[in-house]
């Protein structure tokens, strides 16, 4: 099924946003192995019926190639009009698989056998009933953490008779964000900061109130600010800043590895464990610095500055 | 892997009915053989993988091959072809599961269906292979769709496929160029009839009496001739062991004839027999069909001894004089009688000699007996002792035409007259639909010719003496009422019914199955002159082809625009449409309300219009309003101009 195909420069189609709709221009169609098998066998029964003088042998033999050709124009018919719509596609850890899911709308007509095609991939084929939106499922494996976009796609279908495959091409704007794997190994988290250590900000404590930020699931309700919510505005979070005050910074200097993608694969698998052990945490990358913070918002800044780091 | 049940069902039932009517023809384990590999692909049984089973089909291929060799002897060949690939498919279908597999055999199927034509083009057949084409394509498609499909879709969606299918096939069924003649030869035709046997003994022609099949129809080029009145000659039987008469030693050349009378044009279809005679009234001048022979006794006879359907037409003259000279050679071979036998025939024969002015008289003395003296007409003859001339003659006195043609042989040879046995077709029935004349077996028919000096050979029909309805009004007037039942002859409302769809046969046969190079040069030169050649019929293919394959793209791939379907919708498309004309697109995931304030925001000149008539569609649309004139009006007076100068233009939004 994963065969790669050539994907040259100039094949790369222009990225759409999408909806997209498949009209004439866009469907292309070519005879498939079985419709060659199909184009020599209605040869030979025409060859048998000359050699043999049966006439109805001739319109039977006639009759097969008008399948045929009813069959080449229904598998364009199949694919024409259809609506196309890329959905989100949720992040994943390297060495998983992304799973991009195609919203398909087949319009009044039901279609049969859509399957969606990359270079490494293929979807499970999918029926639709007319007026009745489906999704495509295409699984692709992510190697590599960072920003990756999955370019070339095709959609086909050998609807109905298998005899002539239409396709068209797009490439969707699609982005996989793909979070370095976290290191296989646990270490201890790195200690919490200490007074040693400076930053360029003023880390949050409990002893002094800093300011307010906006409020984010996993606040402590004692934090937030009760005061503005009685007045109808958004909840808001009081910050403290303090020294000392238990933060944890997972830092890139902390890192045992020596290597940049161990160290990215080593903070995220802290990051992960931070989450998981309660207290807020920060994350402090060359060039990049996260404030200290906690909960599912927070866990994904931070896996997503990792996957992104040293990338444009 | 294991496929759902329906998937095994889509791929069998097909199969196996493409595969129905080569039961009749293989030899019977095969099919056995067949039933059982598809049987076992149906249970449950199949679905358990198992080493046992892999081996077992592992052996079973070869020993498939195998047993066909030994059966046929040989692995080419239609019979033994047809019978390995009716064992290679079922055994196909226990090899594996995927959809490649399944395609393939479908394809298999598809070949099978066709091959059934090499024993049956007859309508029945035809119509059989477009239904199981239709079921074919309808499995076919089966396997491609993701989940199997229901049985009705699938089905429906086969008898479409075949039906837009249908005007290509007829069109290039008509103009496709055949070929002069078959590159291989005919097929061997199968067939029941035995047709004209080229020696007679009592009994043998009144077999053939019995059975119903046509012997051959006939079109007249005027159409008043009345064929109940012409002898269809066939073989010319003149050597005789005191039994059996069979055909002479043959001679090289046909004998000097000259045409007296009427002309007589005609075409004879005649059915496939295992036979080569083919029979012709009158004397036949020329005879259009290139493997047809004359033989030194003016029979005609088609060089392919097992025929199939064969389409000749004849021009000829009503009556001839055949032969004026006999040299005593050939006198005496038509004189000849077994030494010994028939006494009485001969004392009687002798008797009418010495009596007899002339030859003339003594035929017309002879036919006088059979009408003088107690002969029956009966399909049901007594049995005869030894001799069976002189058994027939003096003692039963009840026969068929070729006892009465025999008997009447041997008196005018022993009387000194010359004259051998005619055996062919006498008699028919019109097709009042078609307008042409039906000869079945049971008018086959046995005469004598006699030569008389200066006439040459004379037909004499000593049956008509004895029977004269037989040669009037046809076999079943000639019999006792009680024999009647025996032709089987079908009641008067039937014997309509049958002339339609025997009318109908016979236009299937001349016009799909005889549609042959001459056939084809004829109807489209008919058509016009130019189509009649090979350039012509190209151009015609051509063009023809492009138009239907127009019309099927035109109609299988035109999307009918997504029409609103109520006035409100109308109403609001109109509206969309306008504001599009100034760059404001609604997108497709934009609900109304929202792409109204995006329009307000980015046009605030128009804001107002754009909401009002926003809400009074979301009203209709959603809420409970119901009258549309409102937003009629209201969309009356919108005609949004371009955006005021210095305005910021309306974002394009392009989905």
């Amino acid at each position: 099924m994963a065969r790669r195909r050539f994907a040259a420069p100039w094949r790369q189609p222009a990225v759409e946003t999408g909806p997209v709709v498949l009209g004439h221009r866009r469907l292309y169609i070519l005879p498939t192995r079985l419709g060659l098998l199909y184009g020599i066998l209605v040869m030979g029964l025409l060859l048998a019926s000359a050699n043999y003088g049966i006439a109805l042998g001739y319109l039977f033999s006639f009759l097969m190639l008008g399948i045929g050709v009813a069959g080449l124009l229904h598998t364009q018919r199949n694919l024409l009009g259809l609506v196309l719509q890329p959905l989100a596609v949720a992040p994943v850890f390297a060495g998983d698989s992304a799973c991009l899911h195609l919203a398909v709308e087949p319009g009044r007509r039901p279609r049969a056998g859509l399957q969606l095609d990359h270079a490494e991939a293929a979807s499970r084929p999918i029926d639709l009933a007319a007026n009745t939106p489906g999704r495509l499922e295409l699984a692709l494996a992510q190697p590599a953490r960072g920003l990756h976009r999955p370019g070339r796609l095709t959609l086909s279908s050998t609807w109905p008779l298998g005899l002539f495959r239409c396709w068209t091409v797009f490439a969707l704007d699609w982005v996989v964000l793909v979070y370095p794997r976290p290191a296989a190994t646990a270490l201890p988290l790195p200690p919490p900061a200490d007074a040693s250590r400076t930053t360029s900000w003023r880390r949050d404590g409990d002893d002094e109130f800093a300011g307010l930020r906006e409020y984010r699931p996993g606040d402590s309700p004692r934090r937030v600010a009760w005061k503005s919510v009685a007045r109808g505005r958004p909840p808001l979070t009081k910050q403290f800043a303090g020294v000392g005050g238990g933060h944890l910074f997972l830092c890139w200097a902390d890192c045992p590895e020596a290597d940049d993608e161990a160290r990215l694969s080593r903070l995220a698998r802290w990051s992960l464990d931070a989450e998981r052990a309660g207290p807020c945490w920060g994350l402090e990358l060359p060039g990049l610095a996260l404030p200290p913070g906690r909960g599912a918002r927070h866990l994904e800044r931070a896996l997503a500055a990792l996957a992104r780091h040293g990338q444009a | 892997m294991a496929r759902p049940e329906r998937h095994a069902l889509w791929l069998v039932v097909p199969v196996a009915l493409a595969m129905l009517p080569h039961a009749l023809y293989v030899p019977a384990w095969v099919s056995l053989a067949a039933a059982l590999a598809l049987v076992w692909r149906l249970s449950p049984a199949w679905l358990k993988e198992g080493g046992a089973q892999r081996a077992a089909r592992l052996l079973l291929a070869p020993a498939a091959v195998l047993a066909v060799l030994l059966q046929f002897r040989t692995l080419a060949g239609p019979e033994a072809g047809i019978a390995l690939l009716v064992l290679a498919v079922a055994l196909k279908l226990l090899e594996s599961d995927g959809r490649r597999d399944h395609a393939i055999a479908v394809l298999a199927g598809y070949f099978l269906a066709v091959a059934t034509l090499i024993h049956h083009q007859e309508i029945a057949a035809a119509a059989w292979l477009l239904v199981t084409t239709a079921v074919l394509t309808a499995a076919l498609a089966a396997g491609q769709a993701a989940q199997p499909p229901a049985p009705a879709a699938a089905l429906r969606l086969g008898a479409v496929l075949v039906a837009q299918a249908l005007p290509l096939a007829v069109l290039l069924f008509l103009l496709f160029p055949r070929l002069a003649a078959p590159l291989g030869g005919l097929v061997h035709s199968e067939t029941g009839r035995s047709g004209l046997s080229d020696s007679m003994a009592p009994g043998s022609v009144s077999r053939l009496i019995l059975s119903d099949a046509v012997a051959m129809r006939v079109d007249f080029a005027d159409p008043a001739v009345d064929a109940r009145g012409l002898y269809w000659r066939g073989p010319v039987l003149a050597e005789f062991d005191g039994l059996t008469w069979r055909r002479g030693e043959p001679r090289p050349a046909p004998p000097p004839a000259t045409p007296v009378g009427g002309r007589l044009d005609y075409t004879v279809t005649l059915e496939a027999s295992g036979q080569p005679w083919l029979p012709v009234a009158g004397l036949a001048e020329d005879m259009a069909l290139p493997s047809a022979r004359l033989s030194g006794d003016m029979e005609w006879r088609t060089r392919l001894p097992d025929h199939g359907r064969l389409r000749y037409t004849v021009t000829a003259w009503r009556d001839y004089r055949l032969e004026p000279q006999l040299s005593p050679y050939r006198r005496a071979q038509v004189l000849a009688l077994p030494a010994g036998r028939h006494p009485q025939a001969h004392a009687l024969a002798r008797q009418w000699a010495e009596q007899s002015a002339s030859p003339r008289a003594i035929v017309e003395r002879a036919l006088a007996h059979f009408r003088q003296e107690p002969f029956h007409y009966t399909l049901n003859p007594p049995v005869l002792g030894d001799d069976t001339v002189d058994d027939f003659l003096f003692r039963s006195r009840r026969g068929f035409c070729e006892h009465y043609a025999g008997a009447f042989t041997v008196l005018m040879r022993a009387a000194g007259v010359p004259a051998r046995v005619i055996t062919g077709y006498q008699g028919g029935e019109r097709n009042p639909i078609g307008g042409y004349w039906i000869v079945r077996d049971r008018d086959a028919h046995a005469w004598a010719e006699v030569w008389l000096e200066g006439a040459g050979w004379r037909r004499v029909d000593p049956t008509a003496a004895v029977a004269p309805e037989r040669v009037e009004l046809g076999l079943d007037a000639a019999l006792p009422a009680a024999e009647r039942p025996l032709l089987d002859l079908p009641p008067a409302w039937q014997l309509r019914l049958r002339q339609g769809w025997d009318w109908l046969d016979n236009g299937w046969n001349q016009w799909v199955l005889g549609y042959d190079q001459q056939r084809q040069r004829r109807l489209l030169g008919a058509l016009s002159p130019r189509l009649a050649s090979l350039d012509g019929m190209l151009w015609a293919t051509l063009a023809g082809t492009a138009l239907i394959l127009a019309g099927l793209a035109l109609s299988i791939l035109h999307v009918r625009r997504d029409r609103p379907a109520g006035a409100t919708e109308r109403l609001y498309a109109r509206f969309l449409a306008r504001l599009a004309r100034v760059g404001l697109v609604k997108g497709a995931a934009e609900g109304p309300v929202a792409f109204a304030a995006r329009a307000a925001r980015d046009r605030p000149d128009l804001a107002g219009p754009v909401r009002a008539i926003t809400a009074l569609y979301v009203a209709l649309r959603y809420g409970d309003a119901t009258r549309p004139e409102h937003l009629r009006q209201a969309l009356a007076g919108f005609r949004p101009g371009r955006p005021p100068r210095r305005a910021k233009r309306g974002k394009v939004i392009v989905d």
